[in-house]
């Protein structure tokens, strides 16, 4: 659990945590865009330096990075293999056999889905390492706004979404308590075969999610004693605003689009 | 009225903070076997979809959708997700379908047959787990008969892209119709207490 670092947050005081969220939030969607249009090895020397920029700019240390990428290493060296000995005809081919080809165009492929991997969960990290959830909520809810034209109900779902967020851990901390009551009475989790193991999830599920139920219960008729009627008809008090630095972030970020845009063309 | 509707809005922020810690905590959320993992995530969609409605299915059904979603991207679950799930017909529409497959069949059961509430329960159960992994299924052959840019991060489209899909397929096909056989007895007993708790309230 410790070792993975998505979703963690480091209280840290430089120029990428106090980022507007909602910016944070725009720049990473717009950065995977940025990497998919990357194709060849000069724009994705461009992504490196714009995405070890950040991580400077951060003051959070690059081996922090890396070490919450090792858990995930496996994975990623999974699917890079499957590129590189299923992929299709092309170039040269280096080595063949039965329906595995080995081609240039492979290993190329290869290459650049590793790159991108890297990247895409460097710059995911970064967001979550300097963003806190309550923020990303926030700035989420803000961004949902526009939907309200479609009949969303952006404001419902962005109390759904704090409610949520605020009751991980303690959802969590309950989870681990049910478990070690189960494992005093005799249960053995994570033990014995696929079905063993299922049943024995039965025990902490059930308790889970009743649990669940009383405090969606205590919860409601406690909003509804403070005057909570609809989620439409509120006023805010966790306020975002747009910064000169906020602004800054999108001039180096379509610096490095043009850029790429114009390593595309040769 | 106004109380269910709050207690509503917050049992489904609660079941999404369930998912979410499923996510969170690997052994809340898949079970693993071999290479592959079955996941659990997909029985407490089941919950949400018959013990309170249609409606909340989906919405909890869409939340681990979205969820998957970005972790294709950012924290893969398995080695396939990147090829799969960064398309978001994939990892969200079966999702959401499964919800609120759940919560009708649960309803057209119920009144329709006069069925127990049990059996009920693991007929919706087995046919959201069946929506679920078929339609994952399903999109993925679709998309692999077509190579759009949704692909573009398993590669540049071509014939033999085949061979990574089928394997995805595979992949997928297994962990989930192991998930079938087991969603729907394991579901009942929970479902049961949170059914008769909910039942005074709504008429779902």
């Amino acid at each position: 659990m410790s070792k993975f670092l998505f979703g963690r947050y480091l209280p840290l005081d430089s120029i990428v945590h106090r980022l507007d969220p909602r910016n944070k939030l725009m720049l990473s969607f717009c950065y995977i865009i940025l990497v998919f249009l990357a194709n060849n090895w000069l724009s994705y020397l461009i992504l490196i330096a714009l995405t070890l920029g950040a991580i400077r700019a951060s003051t959070i240390r690059l081996g922090f990075f890396l070490r919450g990428i090792r858990p995930l290493i496996w994975l990623i060296l999974f699917t890079v293999a499957l590129q590189l000995l299923f992929s299709p005809a092309g170039g040269h081919v280096y080595w063949h056999w039965a329906f595995i080809n080995i081609t240039q165009f492979g290993v190329i492929n290869a290459g650049y889905i590793f790159i991108r991997f890297l990247l895409i969960i460097m710059m995911s990290t970064l967001l979550t390492l300097s963003t806190q959830p309550l923020d990303i909520a926030t700035g989420l809810a803000s961004l949902m706004k526009p939907l309200r034209w479609v009949k969303v109900p952006v404001d419902t779902l962005a109390m759904m979404l704090s409610i949520a967020l605020r009751f991980v851990p303690t959802l969590m901390d309950e989870a681990q308590k049910i478990m070690n009551a189960q494992r005093a009475r005799g249960v053995d989790f994570g033990e014995g075969g696929l079905f063993k193991q299922a049943k024995a999830l039965l025990p902490l599920m059930v308790p889970l999610f009743m649990s669940a139920f009383n405090r969606a219960e205590d919860l409601s008729i406690a909003m509804e004693a403070r005057g909570y009627q609809d989620s439409e008809h509120r006023s805010q008090y966790r306020i975002l605003t747009w910064q000169r630095r906020d602004t800054v972030t999108w001039v180096i970020f379509a610096l490095g689009l043009a850029l790429i845009l114009i390593c595309r063309r040769w | 009225m106004t109380h269910e509707k709050t207690f509503r809005l917050v049992i489904d922020a609660l079941l999404i903070a369930i998912v979410l810690l499923q996510n969170i905590l690997p052994f809340l959320g898949y079970i693993p076997f071999g290479p592959f993992s079955m996941t659990l995530i997909g029985l407490t969609v089941i919950v949400a979809g018959v013990a309170l409605g249609p409606g909340d299915g989906a919405l909890i059904g869409g939340a681990w959708g979205l969820i998957t979603f970005i972790r294709a991207f950012a924290w893969p679950t398995s080695p396939v997700a990147p090829l799969v799930f960064t398309n978001p017909l994939v990892s969200i529409l079966p999702r959401l379908l499964m919800g609120i497959a759940a919560g009708y069949l649960y309803r057209w059961a119920r009144h329709k047959k006069y069925w127990s509430m049990r059996r009920s329960m693991r007929l919706a159960a087995a046919c959201a787990a069946l929506v679920n992994s078929l339609l994952v299924l399903g999109l993925v052959y679709f998309f692999y008969q077509t190579p759009a840019v949704a692909h573009a991060f398993g590669a540049t489209g071509n014939q033999t892209l085949g061979y990574v899909l089928m394997i995805s397929l595979l992949t997928n096909a297994v962990p989930e119709l192991i998930l079938d056989v087991l969603v729907a007895p394991v579901i009942a007993a929970p479902l049961r207490q949170h059914w008769d708790r909910i039942r005074p309230k709504s008429k779902a």
